[in-house]
């Protein structure tokens, strides 16, 4: 046969070890390890051994703050706005660039100067606005980026384009793609955790693709732990059913399995009850996780007054950190409700409330605990807000459209240099003026901190070597350690 | 062409050759054989030095065919007709009959739905619901009466211009007829693409991208190719080039849709679909409704000559006029009432007021004195857009000149409905929402008098056809003229009768009293007589003979409708049956079809594939690598049908016949379904591809017959069993040297555990159901559910709790989670194969998800009623429901061992037992003995929760 190995086959059988990786082997590189041949005749056959280079990152966090902060209210102070507050913003500026149609037939668009006070803080003076406490204590454990730039400029293709490359569906997401190529490091937990919390009616909405395994085998889809009921879906035995009743019944299975794999020596088998055995693990390490009685006094108050209450963006800042501390390799965070086109000055005070001292927080406990050196956090939105209003421009009151020029956003840990700040933007925070990252380039950059190669992280899909990067991307190492 | 597509040609790829019927090899072991298929297995195996595998064991034979055809396990019954069933051919009749099951449409349907991306929800942000169950059941017919794929492809891709073809015209969605209504539902194959309404967005983005998932479904179902590679630049590895994508785009680039649409369910364009039996029923009432007429006609010459003596006893005195007109669907009196609140005398229904209510003194006994700050609603379940006509009657006392309502209601209907009446400057103005892009406004020339009492009146009727608004003032019929308005509070939601107000600012200022509604427009006499003139009084008064036509019409129909019993009594029926009829007509549900603009929109090679980067202007047409259209084909989606059937197209048969055998298998002869393409992989048996293509194409692409013919091949019918030499060599069983063994489907799991617990409730087709489902699940990810759809979950009720999995209710942003656990896709975009992944979310799924554990526990109800009165009787009867086969000795004894540790367990903690068996909705059988029902549940869960019983 000197046809093509059948892709098919591939996916067959790299499945089958998707139950076994643990121990810091990942799946992909599993399964070259033990069958190079898998791979020989891939066109992205150079047996990609991963990681592909020594990472400094070995878990992510990523901090999505979902419905795009404004950079101008929180990080990107603009004096000239102040200077023409109210003044038409000029055409010179915006360059005929498209604007969503909610405000495309606005009849004026004026500048509008952020009524939030700006200061420099720590040894590296970095800008934050007043809304961020917390953030400004730790800015010299932080990278800022004031210079992201997106495609898309409505919510749902730019959060999916943030978080799968792609801004139409049918993509893996960002934590699929490592989940696929690192694998877990925690055999009773799975590699790639979402978590969700500030959602209520009006907020933009979320959806499933955004965690999930787009064309990659499904089990490296997200799993959502949740707040209210069970914290994984199905966990719990049923009613009266208890463990040494779900032991026995899962005892039994096995040992009906193993009669069917001696009878038709069907590998798939032998993975069903290395499954169950996972399943059962799981029943006990998940609800340890969700568990934060033994949290000191002391971490607890760090996170704030939130962090005990189930579901909050500080609980989850906090269950975060303990599944990185057992190893799980991605970690996503939604935080709903950032989209202040209107009423943004009351707005975002609110959510900056629920987020700055979790977020701060997160990001010292990791460091003192020795995490950090080897977790990447990253904290973004979808897109920035337009330096204009929407709606009427009042005292004390305005609003701010999309706006997917420029937006900040911040990394911390895991390879990236702390205390700095790149990436420059016009007086009206509308233009890059200097070190454009775009979204590809930030992915490209994060899959550098984990040792990933970006353009080597590949799977064939429709005759096709797709990647996250699609057929872009570049590593900003400005930004790297 | 561009060089290197021609140095692609030149690679004569296996798949751009037409396929030709090969000579049937002949092998040595002919005997094993049992058909064509078989012959090109043999010579492969021969090739590769393997033999065959004996034949699978009975049991398992028809558990893997009764999975195959039909998504189901076998019967006990069918289980030992068959193992008793001795005839040579036994195994071709239980083929036979699984393919002439209803459970077999479902069962192809399933695969068909995930290349068709059908879903119940429109799947990007809001995500809220949409109707396309219609076209669901289209395909779950369609494979049962077996539609030939030439005929099935024809009409889910051109149904429409089929239809307009057969009646020569172009408007086709006019006014469709019943037989034509399948053939438009059908077209909803390419209408099942994901729909945005994002606020903000663009919507010629978008519409674009709906198009281009058109071309790239249509090109992977039909012709196995990667186009959607070609959207921003020529294809890297297959000979499509840019312009060819486009030119391809062109057929689907005319659909009259907007882009941003969908935002209250179906986007246009779409059809009314009733199912066969709202067919039958409206029919019904239609032939119902003729018979009244007649009958009313009857008893109108019947009557006659009753009429004089009324009349006589009127002038004398010695009877009355009669009731104001009947058929009020809304009236309120304003009278105070002992609990002080507003009520819908008709229904009884309360208002809810908003600001405080004032009572005073009104034209008859107390009316409702509003100042600008109070209103008040009323949920009424009354539908004027289907009523089609309707009056309003009030009496009113104006106090202000400036824009005030007395009567509204918005709708959160699709296309229509939604109006207010107004009085501005003391004219009277109605507004009425034609569709969702037109509104009508008209206003009366004259002005009524501020502070004095007017009756104003107003008819809309739309029964006729065109839209007849007509607007009285204390009974006189008002000139009226169009006015502009803007349309936007009507079309908002809500959907709630407002007395005093349309939108803040518009609250009535003023007295208000006696609010009347009638469904259907009054007649001038009708509204003569609410507004207090006594028309009939005054032409009894003319002698008989000195009347009108008018006058003697009028006091006719008055005698007859208000006077004569019999009469009113048959005009009463009528009108309820008119009711029903209207009832039926707004629960019949639209579904989204294709159709083309009257004039096309114009294609432009997209740079990038861009929206924005408009190139090369060009036309439809089919890419240059596959044989041209024909002349006299015609340039639209009917004759891309065409071309796609033609038999000199190399692709479409041997891409659809790879599929079916991929449902058999588990993967196909080109184990790339969606892709045959260079990239694509090469297939492990060109000759019986082309062999099984040709035989499919020639004789008339008879669906269940290449089914018959696959899975009665020896090949099938091989047992699964190997050695695990060959294993080793073919792990994928790529060359058939043993039968196919797999894990079940998503939906065929869990119609297992529901099958052989008989929770199933067998209705085909129907609107989607919402199964178990655990709590918040969409909520925390929703949008707002006062403005969407689907944002909160509402579990079914009863029966559709346990309906197959091909009903379950697809909200594409979060997929059921049983399905998508088992690898269903979500159905965003064409998918052709699924994996088949092994993880532990599945097993905690089979042991504790609510409908697992609630058909374990049916299960074991099942098994003491009917399993027989001892433990091995039983046990042997739950194993073989569920693998379909006898256990071993060494089953039984683990079985057994669990069985006995588990009634121990339960009848010492019976309260464990009583809290297990509480799981689910079905009701638990009292007479049986908790513990020993526990028990026998555990053990039914551990089996269901086999590798072997969610595989075949």
């Amino acid at each position: 046969m000197t046809s093509l190995r059948s892709q098919f086959v591939e996916f067959q059988t790299r499945r089958q070890f998707v139950g076994r990786a643990s121990g810091g082997v990942g799946v992909a590189a599993l399964a070259a390890l033990i069958n190079p041949r898998l791979f020989a005749e891939d066109s992205t056959a150079e047996s990609d051994q991963l990681p592909h280079f020594a990472p400094r990152a070995k878990r992510v966090i990523f901090l999505h703050q979902s419905g795009a902060p404004s950079q101008i209210d929180l990080f990107d102070p603009k004096p000239e706005l102040e200077r023409r507050h109210g003044e038409e913003i000029p055409d010179s500026v915006r360059m005929g660039q498209r604007l969503t149609s909610m405000t495309a037939d606005q009849e004026k668009k004026p500048l509008t100067a952020s009524m939030f006070k700006f200061a420099q803080h720590g040894q590296c003076g970095a800008n934050v606005s007043e809304l961020l406490p917390h953030t400004a204590s730790i800015v010299d454990e932080l990278c800022f980026v004031r210079s992201v730039t997106t495609d898309a400029i409505n919510h749902d293709p730019a959060i999916t384009f943030m978080q799968t490359g792609s801004q139409q569906p049918g993509r893996p997401s960002l934590g699929a793609w490592l989940s696929y190529g690192l694998g877990s490091e925690n055999s009773n937990l799975p590699s790639f955790v979402v978590f969700i919390s500030g959602g209520r009616p009006g907020d933009q909405p979320l959806f499933g693709r955004l965690w999930g395994h787009g064309f990659l085998p499904s089990e490296y889809q997200g799993v959502k732990f949740r707040s209210r009921g069970e914290a994984l879906l199905f966990l719990s035995n049923p009613p009266g059913i208890d463990l040494k009743t779900s032991r026995r019944m899962l005892d039994a299975q096995a040992k009906l399995n193993q009669l069917q794999v001696e009878e038709f020596g069907d590998p798939e088998i032998n993975t069903r009850i290395e499954q169950a055995e996972l399943a059962f693990r799981m029943q006990m390490s998940v609800p340890e996780i969700a568990d934060i009685a033994d949290e000191s006094e002391q971490t607890l108050k760090m996170y704030g007054p939130e962090v005990t209450e189930p579901g909050t963006y500080a609980a989850n800042c906090l269950l975060a950190r303990r599944l990185v501390e057992k190893g799980v390799r991605f970690v996503q965070l939604y935080h709903r409700g950032w989209d202040h086109h209107t009423h943004l000055t009351t707005r975002i005070r609110g959510k900056c409330k629920q987020t700055d001292q979790p977020s701060a927080a997160l990001v010292q406990d990791l460091k003192q605990r020795g995490l950090l050196n080897d977790t990447l956090v990253v904290w973004a939105g979808e897109f920035g807000r337009t330096a204009y209003c929407q709606g009427a421009l009042n005292q004390d009151d305005y609003g701010r459209d999309h706006h997917p020029r420029c937006f900040t956003i911040w990394m911390a840990g895991g390879g990236i240099k702390p205390g700095v700040t790149i990436g420059k933007t016009d007086a009206f925070s509308y233009n890059v003026t200097e070190d454009a990252m775009h979204v590809h380039d930030l992915h490209a950059t994060i899959l550098h901190c984990l040792g990933i190669h970006h353009e080597r992280l590949t799977f064939r899909f429709r005759g096709r070597d797709y990647r996250l990067t699609d057929v872009h991307g570049r590593v900003e190492a400005k930004i790297l350690v | 062409m561009s060089p290197l597509l021609a140095e692609q040609l030149d690679s004569d790829h296996w798949a751009y050759r037409s396929p030709q019927r090969p000579t049937i090899p002949t092998g040595d072991e002919a005997a094993w054989s049992v058909n064509a298929i078989d012959t090109f297995v043999l010579a492969e195996l021969a090739h590769q030095k393997i033999a065959p595998a004996t034949l699978a064991r009975r049991e398992r034979l028809l558990r893997r065919v009764s999975f195959g055809l039909v998504g189901l396990p076998p019967t006990l019954r069918q289980i030992d007709h068959f193992l008793n069933d001795q005839a040579p051919d036994a195994y071709e009749r239980v083929v036979d009959g699984l393919l002439a099951s209803p459970r077999y449409g479902e069962r192809m349907a399933v695969s068909w739905l995930d290349l068709a991306r059908y879903a119940d929800t429109h799947g990007y942000h809001m995500d809220s619901h949409r109707d396309m169950w219609r076209w669901r059941d289209w395909v779950i017919g369609a494979f049962n009466r077996n539609l030939s794929f030439d005929r099935f492809t024809l009409q889910q891709l051109a149904g429409d211009l089929l239809v307009a073809r057969q009646r020569g015209d172009m408007a086709a969605t006019e006014a469709v007829r019943n037989d034509d209504l399948p053939l438009l539902v059908a077209t909803g194959f390419n209408r099942n693409n994901m729909i945005n309404f994002e606020a903000g967005a663009i919507a010629e983005e978008y519409r674009i991208e709906y198009v281009a998932d058109r071309v790239n479904t249509t090109a992977t179902v039909w012709l196995g190719q990667t186009f959607r590679c070609a959207r921003c630049h020529d294809h890297k590895y297959d000979p499509i080039s840019q312009r060819d994508y486009y030119r391809f785009f062109a057929f689907f680039n005319s659909v009259p849709e907007k882009g941003l649409d969908g935002r209250t369910g179906n986007a246009e364009p779409t059809v009314k679909a009733p199912t066969d039996r709202q067919q039958l029923r409206l029919s019904q009432y239609k032939n119902r409704d003729r018979e009244f007429a007649a009958a009313l006609q009857q008893r109108a010459e019947v009557a006659k000559k009753d009429q004089k003596p009324w009349e006589r006893q009127l002038l004398a005195g010695e009877a009355n006029l009669g009731a104001l007109p009947e058929g009020m669907v809304f009236y309120t009196s304003f009278d105070q009432n002992e609990d002080g609140v507003l009520v819908d005398e008709v229904t009884r229904i309360s208002a809810e007021t908003h600001g405080k209510v004032t009572w005073t003194k009104g034209k008859f006994s107390d009316a409702l004195l509003l100042t600008g700050k109070t209103h008040a609603t009323f949920d009424i379940d009354w539908d004027y857009e289907f009523a089609k006509a309707f009056s309003i009657s009030a009496w009113v006392f104006p106090t202000s000149t400036v824009p005030m309502t007395l009567v509204s209601r918005t709708t959160d209907q699709e296309l229509s409905g939604g109006f207010n009446l107004w009085l501005e400057n003391g004219h009277v103005l109605v507004d009425f929402r034609l569709n969702a892009d037109r509104l009508l406004r008209v206003r009366t020339r004259d002005q009524l008098q501020e502070f004095s009492w007017h009756h104003i009146s107003a008819s809309c009727d739309s029964s006729r056809g065109d839209l007849t608004v007509q607007i009285f003032i204390d009974g006189d019929l008002q000139a009226t003229d169009p006015v502009d308005g803007t349309m936007d509070k009507l079309a908002s939601t809500g959907g709630l009768l407002s007395i005093g107000r349309l939108q803040t600012g518009s609250e009535f200022r003023g007295i208000l009293d006696e609010v009347r509604i009638y469904d259907r427009a009054l007649s001038i006499h009708e509204i003569a007589l609410l507004a207090g003139a006594d028309p009939v009084g005054q032409f009894v008064r003319i002698p008989a003979e000195q009347r009108t036509l008018e006058q003697l019409s009028i006091v006719r129909q008055h005698f007859l409708e208000n006077v004569d019993s019999r009469y009113r009594k048959i005009l009463d029926e009528r009108r309820l049956n008119q009711r029903r009829q209207q009832q039926l007509e707004r629960s019949i549900v639209a579904t989204m079809v294709m159709q083309d603009m009257e004039t096309s929109r114009d294609t432009f090679v997209l740079n990038r594939g861009d929206y924005r980067a408009t190139g090369e202007k060009v036309t439809a047409g089919t890419p240059e690598f596959l044989p041209p259209l024909t002349e006299e084909a015609s340039r639209d989606r009917l004759g891309l049908a065409q071309w796609l059937m033609d038999r000199r197209n190399p692709l479409t048969a041997r891409v659809a016949i790879n599929r079916l055998w991929q449902a058999h298998f588990g993967q196909g002869i080109v184990p790339t379904s969606e892709n045959f393409g260079t990239r694509g992989e090469h297939p492990s048996h060109l000759d019986l591809l082309d062999w099984l293509a040709v035989e499919f194409r020639d004789t008339g692409w008879n669906v269940k017959r290449m089914h018959r013919l696959i899975v009665t091949s020896a090949a099938y019918q091989q047992s699964a069993r190997t050695v695990s030499k060959i294993r080793q060599f073919d792990p994928s069983n790529q060359w058939l040297a043993r039968g196919p063994r797999r894990r079940l489907e998503a939906e065929a799991i869990r119609d297992h555990a529901i099958a052989v617990s008989r929770l199933m409730v067998n209705t085909l087709g129907g609107v989607s159901v919402s199964p178990y489902h655990p709590a918040g699940l969409w909520e925390e990810l929703s949008y707002n559910p006062d403005d969407y759809t689907a944002q909160i979950y509402q579990q079914s009720q009863r029966g559709d709790l346990y309906r197959r999995g091909v009903y379950t209710f697809w909200k594409r942003s979060v997929p059921p989670v049983f399905l998508e656990a088992f690898d269903a896709p979500n159905r965003e975009s064409c998918t052709t194969r699924r994996g088949t992944s092994n993880t532990p979310l599945q097993m905690l799924i089979l042991k504790n998800s609510p409908i697992y554990v609630e058909a374990a526990r049916a299960l074991a109800e099942r098994v003491m009623a009917e399993g027989g009165s001892t433990k091995e009787q039983r046990l042997e009867f739950i194993w073989r429901l569920v693998t379909s086969r006898r256990p071993t000795e060494n089953e039984r004894v683990i079985l057994g061992n669990l069985f006995a540790k588990q009634l121990a367990t339960f009848r010492q903690d019976s309260e464990a037992a009583k809290k297990y068996l509480s799981v689910g909705d079905s009701a638990v059988d009292e007479r049986l003995e908790p513990a020993e029902l526990a028990a026998w549940s555990t053990v039914a869960s551990a089996i269901l929760g086999l590798d072997e019983a969610i595989s075949y």
